[in-house]
């Protein structure tokens, strides 16, 4: 009886310990590719890969875009062979092919430069190499609501860039039509992210934060960060900005009719919908600068990356090439987001669809077109730039809610001058 | 009076470890296998494993290895000011909720064990909250205390300004705590309950035959006889909120102004964000000190008057 129970335990503990083993191979004939994406999203282009490669399947995994680069990370870190490509949000390729995150692709995809927007091949590039593919690419523009102008008889701003506003024009502007009844008066949509934050300081010529050969240096005390942060500052504490509501449901309130200016990206569907139902009224002027400033705007969206300790690294190739570097593809990948594909020609087919489309309004494909030539900035190119983007995040998280912003960014610089310490050091001890 | 701790009949089964036979001693084995396994993979081994990494660099770049670092990680963690910082928040944080917690429990748990209509009922809706996962209430609450959410408006109706909670550097701890109160009150209570219900009516009858007062009766017969039980939930409590970190994620990023960066935040930070597993490590091994030093002083003064 008892050697009995003992038998049985041990069995179910084998089997236990077997269940466990062995993960998911990815790799042969079989894709395993992770996004941040809705699978819905990219169902058509699925589809599409798999019609045009008959025996290669695409097998998706999404996670939510704030845990998925923490995921990737742990996995990478652990050498996790159980997917095979991944998406990599644009910024942090220098930080994930130095830590040997991503399979170099530099001569094994043909001409990936000509064939893709300028600004996506450099911003998939790190150290002279090509580390991943680009898909997509962003802008942002500035909304304004035709209803709360109109009350406060407020001449709406244009989509000719020569003749974009100012932000002065603009905080005051907002501030009109709040008079007239706007409920807010201008809302950035991903507000207190780097990304939304970034052309403040650098129209008045503060640069991106980061200095030095490998911009592993702080630099965001200067006269331009601390003014183009003053001006930020105002907007919370002036009443033209709700403090308090996180990125994801700012939409909802320009959607509502709440808000007199908007700053988000071009053909956001939810406005789109708005419009259709007749809930709201908006048009599209070109995104602000500062006054005796440059005009500049934030770009850069997602590219895909190859996960180095695979050994078959060819089907993920194939699927990558698919979406990155064929017109169809391309097309396919950006139906259903709304973002821009990188591919060049698929670039200008996007653009012509948008000029026919009833909602939007006149000049805005020209507008983008000559805003990614222009006046896109990427954010630095640096190793650190995780550490950056939280703790200045963090930084503008307190000069919303009325912190001092000279006190404020001298703490960041601090703190990220401990933290990109250890990467300077490292990076000499490489060579 | 015999001790109430040990009664006869548990005081004949407390026998000398070397009396046991070995087939006892091999059946007692295999039933706390399963735990015995489970307490060494998911406490003993992780917690070696984060002692081990935290002696490792702390940057592992592609031809600089993962090497040896030693005491690097804790001389960078010890001279961080936004790790005392850290710490300061936490303390603070354990140091308001625990007492307040375990006080209202209590008061709750006394309230509750008295014959009130419908105190199941009550006690039922006092426990409701812990059944919400604990990554979602912070989801609710945070659109609760929102500038334009329903506390606020509450406030209005009654004559109290609109509050900023999250986004005040000074109301933001003090909102996270009412979170994770409304959550725990409820919980600790039902321990509480259920140790007073062991107490035998006939002492409190007793004591007050010989003219004990409510207060007394509390003070000199409930109290001691809960020491167990109270102890048991000071400690748990006192754990749980050290390594609080969901309502901290969800609702405030740390923010603002560090006001609610606790240690297991910054940790998570370390760790998944930044991608820096030694750092990482170094924090949770000087939380574990930080703990343990804790919880050895509370059981220090909760059993002072335990033996004799």
């Amino acid at each position: 009886m008892r050697a009995a129970g003992f038998g049985l335990s041990l069995s179910a503990a084998g089997a236990f310990l077997a269940g466990c083993g062995g993960g998911q191979e990815g790799g042969g004939d079989g894709i395993t590719f992770i996004a941040a994406e809705e699978p819905a999203n990219f169902r058509p282009v699925i589809r599409g890969f798999e019609a045009a490669n008959r025996g290669m399947t695409v097998s998706y995994n999404n996670y939510p875009f704030d845990q998925l680069n923490s995921v990737l990370q742990s996995r990478l870190q652990s050498e996790d062979t159980s997917f095979t490509c991944y998406a990599v949000d644009q910024p942090r390729v220098p930080a994930f092919a130095a830590r040997g995150y991503l399979a170099d692709l530099s001569d094994r995809v043909g001409d990936v430069e000509g064939q893709v927007l300028r600004t996506s091949y450099e911003a998939s590039s790190y150290d002279g190499k090509l580390y991943s593919l680009p898909i997509w690419t962003s802008e942002q523009v500035l909304y304004y609501n035709t209803a709360l102008l109109e009350k406060a008889g407020i001449e709406p701003p244009s989509t000719n860039p020569e003749s974009r506003w100012t932000w002065e024009e603009t905080f005051s502007a907002a501030k009109e039509a709040q008079g007239a009844g706007a409920k807010w008066g201008l809302v950035f949509s991903q507000v207190n992210r780097y990304y939304q934050l970034q052309p403040l300081p650098e129209s008045l010529g503060g640069g991106p934060g980061l200095r030095g050969p490998d911009l592993l240096e702080p630099d965001i005390t200067n006269d331009a960060w601390v003014e183009a942060f003053e001006w930020y500052r105002k907007t919370f504490s002036e009443g033209l900005s709700p403090r308090g509501i996180p990125p994801e449901q700012n939409a909802a309130l320009f959607a509502a009719g709440d808000v007199a200016f908007y700053v988000g990206i071009p053909s956001d569907p939810t406005f789109e919908e708005a419009k259709k139902n007749g809930q709201i009224d908006w048009g599209v002027g070109a995104h602000p600068y500062f006054e005796g400033g440059e005009a500049v705007t934030p770009t850069d969206s997602w590219s895909w990356g190859i996960n180095p300790f695979v050994e078959d690294q060819e089907a993920a190739l194939a699927w990558l090439k698919y979406v990155a570097l064929t017109k169809k593809g391309a097309l396919q990948g950006a139906q259903l987001v709304p973002v821009m594909p990188a591919h060049s020609e698929a670039f200008r087919e996007y653009l012509d669809q948008l000029q026919t489309q009833s909602t939007e309004p006149d000049g805005v494909a020209d507008l983008l077109d000559h805003e990614l030539e222009n006046t896109a900035v990427h954010r630095p190119r640096s190793i650190g730039y995780v550490q950056f983007e939280e703790i200045l995040n963090t930084a503008f998280d307190d000069i919303s809610t009325g912190a001092d912003v000279a006190k404020t960014l001298q703490r960041a610089s601090g703190e990220l001058r401990r933290d990109l310490e250890p990467l300077r050091s490292a990076l000499e001890q490489q060579g | 009076m015999t001790d109430a701790k040990t009664t006869p009949r548990q005081q004949r089964t407390t026998r000398r470890l070397g009396s046991f036979d070995r087939g006892e001693v091999l059946a007692a084995l295999l039933f706390l296998g399963p735990a015995l396994a489970a307490l060494v993979m998911f406490r003993i081994v992780p917690a070696v494993s984060a002692l081990v990494t935290s002696f490792k660099s702390s940057v592992v770049l592609v031809g600089v290895s993962s090497s040896f670092a030693g005491l690097d990680n804790y001389k960078t963690l010890l001279t961080s000011p936004e790790f005392w910082g850290s710490v300061k928040t936490t303390l603070l944080f354990v140091g308001i909720v625990v007492p307040v917690q375990t006080a209202a429990a209590l008061a709750l748990a006394v309230l509750l064990t008295q014959k009130i209509p419908l105190a199941r009922v009550w006690r039922l809706f006092l426990f409701l909250p812990f059944s919400v996962p604990l990554g979602i209430s912070p989801l609710i609450w945070g659109a609760a205390l929102r500038p334009d959410g329903i506390v606020n408006a509450v406030l209005g109706a009654v004559g109290i300004g609109a509050q900023p909670f999250l986004t005040s550097p000074t109301q933001a701890l003090p909102s996270i705590m009412l979170v994770v109160s409304w959550i725990g009150v409820g919980y600790w209570m039902v321990f509480l309950i259920a140790g007073l219900q062991d107490i035998p009516n006939t002492y409190l009858e007793a004591a007050a035959i010989d003219g004990a007062n409510w207060w007394r009766r509390f003070f000199h017969v409930v109290l001691p006889l809960m020491r167990r039980p109270l102890a048991f939930v000071l400690v748990a409590n006192t754990v749980a909120n050290f390594i609080l970190f969901a309502p901290v994620q969800a609702l405030t990023g740390g923010g603002p102004r560090q006001s609610t960066n606790l240690i297991m935040f910054d940790t998570y930070q370390n760790a998944f964000i930044v991608g820096d597993r030694a750092a990482a490590s170094a924090q949770v091994v000087i939380l574990l000190i930080i703990m343990l030093s804790v919880v050895v002083l509370q059981f220090r003064l909760l059993s002072t008057e335990e033996s004799g």
